[in-house]
């Protein structure tokens, strides 16, 4: 990390930091774990009421933070870039300070009431916080290459919404509606392969993996633990999240490098 | 010295600058004029790498601008738009200019005295007026005493009283040899800040004009009558 990068983080970081969005986000998933905590049963429970909470706001917070933080920031970041100052670095900086404390928000949020009230199944909420910082990261990173993308605010805003409709819910409409359709013939590769491309399904399927709910797996989990076991499973979601991660960080980065100003 | 060497610029189909060249001697104050739409902004933007042309070049003191930001540690720049995190007090965006350029000294409190900003410094950006903000950004732009000045409607939003503390601190840079480059739709103020003017039309360098000749030769003491008779000749 280069000197100038780490200022703009640092900087970056305060300005995020005092945002009421994240204050607001915050508070609402530590009150929502901490009421499911009191009132919503065993933990295996609760973690999937939490799991399910997750997989459809985080995936849209993120969306919009990185829309809305970008698009915000766009005449600013056009007086950095009057400064002697690479545009990897100003990219670097900006993105790295926006995206850790949403990054973080979630696994502090759920953390906290977790260690006061459950103490104990570490690795369910390792693996759900790992999945929302995540799913996290990845969306923010949509985000900001939308904007980056569109000059109208709105633009970016409707592919975001598109995006997340996609993720969160016509996917799972989709690969119902084949299993349906195509029950007769072998699609269960296909299916598979219709899993990685959405990466809410990876983050669902490795949870549920840890629990025994093979009933809440959906039909691409139950498959994939058939076919690769539960360990095995898990890698595979983690190996494809991690190209997920990849990927819009990489639009991202592209669009910045490439934006006129 | 700066260089425009046959840039041209499109946004999508539309030409924005098509094939300007221009040259700008050092300690020399100029004003690119024209209509809205005629690629003055872009030009600007253009010199700090904030877009990039199609095809041309951009030389500052001869070397490539492509090549390296550093030239940009010479330059000051006020955008037309100033914005600024909204969640910085305004003493830390001052802080972040100057640690991104390596600053340690307080080179910036003459300047904050001459704007009167002393009592919003603790204020968060989001508090401050839109005239604060230009002022603000006057601050960051000439703080770092640059060779160059890169002005995108500077005194738009200033009060008056701030309108002639900045165009006083202008004068004494020209003084001490800074270069200005600069846009303004308030034509009356040109005479005042700049030597020469570069009018541009439809992304294309229409004129270039020392201020004196285009009066002399117009036999008007008003500039924007003497601009008008200039551009019926066009």
């Amino acid at each position: 990390m280069t000197p100038t990068i780490r200022t703009l983080w640092e900087f970056q970081l305060r300005h995020a930091l005092r945002s009421r969005w994240l204050l607001f986000y915050s508070a609402g998933l530590f009150l929502l774990t901490t009421l499911l905590f009191r009132f919503g049963g065993t933990a295996e429970q609760i973690v999937i009421s939490l799991l399910n909470v997750i997989l459809l706001l985080v995936p849209l917070i993120s969306l919009l933070y990185g829309v809305l933080g970008m698009s915000q920031a766009r005449e600013f970041l056009e007086l950095m870039l009057a400064q002697p100052l690479h545009r990897h670095e100003l990219f670097w900086g900006t993105f790295a300070g926006m995206v850790l404390p949403l990054m973080l928000a979630a696994p502090i949020s759920i953390g906290i009431p977790w260690i006061v009230l459950v103490r104990e199944r570490w690795e369910l909420f390792a693996t759900l916080a790992a999945g929302a910082m995540a799913l996290t990261l990845m969306n923010t990173a949509f985000g900001v290459a939308f904007a980056l993308w569109w000059e109208e605010r709105l633009h970016a805003v409707g592919t975001a919404f598109a995006l997340w409709f996609a993720q969160a819910v016509l996917y799972d409409s989709i690969a119902l509606l084949l299993g349906l359709l195509l029950h007769e013939y072998p699609i269960e590769r296909a299916l598979l392969v219709l899993m990685v491309l959405n990466p809410i399904d990876l983050v669902r399927v490795a949870t549920l993996l840890q629990l025994d709910a093979a009933a809440l797996l959906g039909y691409t989990g139950a498959l994939l633990r058939h076919f690769l076991g539960s360990l095995g499973g898990l890698l595979f979601c983690t190996v494809v999240l991690v190209g997920w991660l990849l990927l819009p960080t990489a639009l991202a980065v592209r669009s910045f490098l490439r934006k006129d100003f | 010295m700066i260089e425009f060497r046959n840039v041209a610029k499109r946004f999508g189909k539309l030409p924005v600058l098509q094939g300007i060249s221009l040259t700008i001697e050092p300690g020399k104050a100029v004003a690119v004029l024209g209509p809205n739409a005629s690629g003055k902004t872009t030009l600007l933007k253009c010199l700090l790498g904030l877009v990039r042309p199609d095809t041309g070049e951009i030389r500052v003191d001869g070397l490539s601008i492509a090549r390296s930001p550093d030239y940009r540690r010479r330059i000051g720049y006020m955008p037309q738009q100033p914005h600024f995190p909204e969640n910085l007090r305004v003493i830390e965006v001052i802080e972040l200019v100057k640690r991104v350029r390596g600053i340690t000294t307080g080179i910036e409190l003459p300047y904050i005295e001459r704007f009167h900003l002393e009592t919003e410094l603790q204020k968060p950006v989001r508090a401050l007026s839109g005239g604060t903000r230009q002022k603000l950004s006057a601050v960051l732009a000439l703080m770092t005493a640059p060779d160059i000045l890169v002005l995108d409607e500077p005194t738009a939003g200033l009060d008056p009283a701030a309108t002639r503390a900045f165009k006083t601190e202008l004068s004494q840079h020209r003084a001490r040899g800074s270069t200005v480059l600069l846009t303004t739709h308030v034509l009356s103020e040109v005479p005042e800040l700049v030597d020469e003017v570069v009018f541009l039309l439809e992304g294309r360098l229409a004129f270039r004009e020392s201020v004196a000749a285009l009066m002399a030769s117009a036999n008007s003491q008003h500039f924007d009558e003497a601009l008008l008779y200039r551009l019926q000749r066009t």
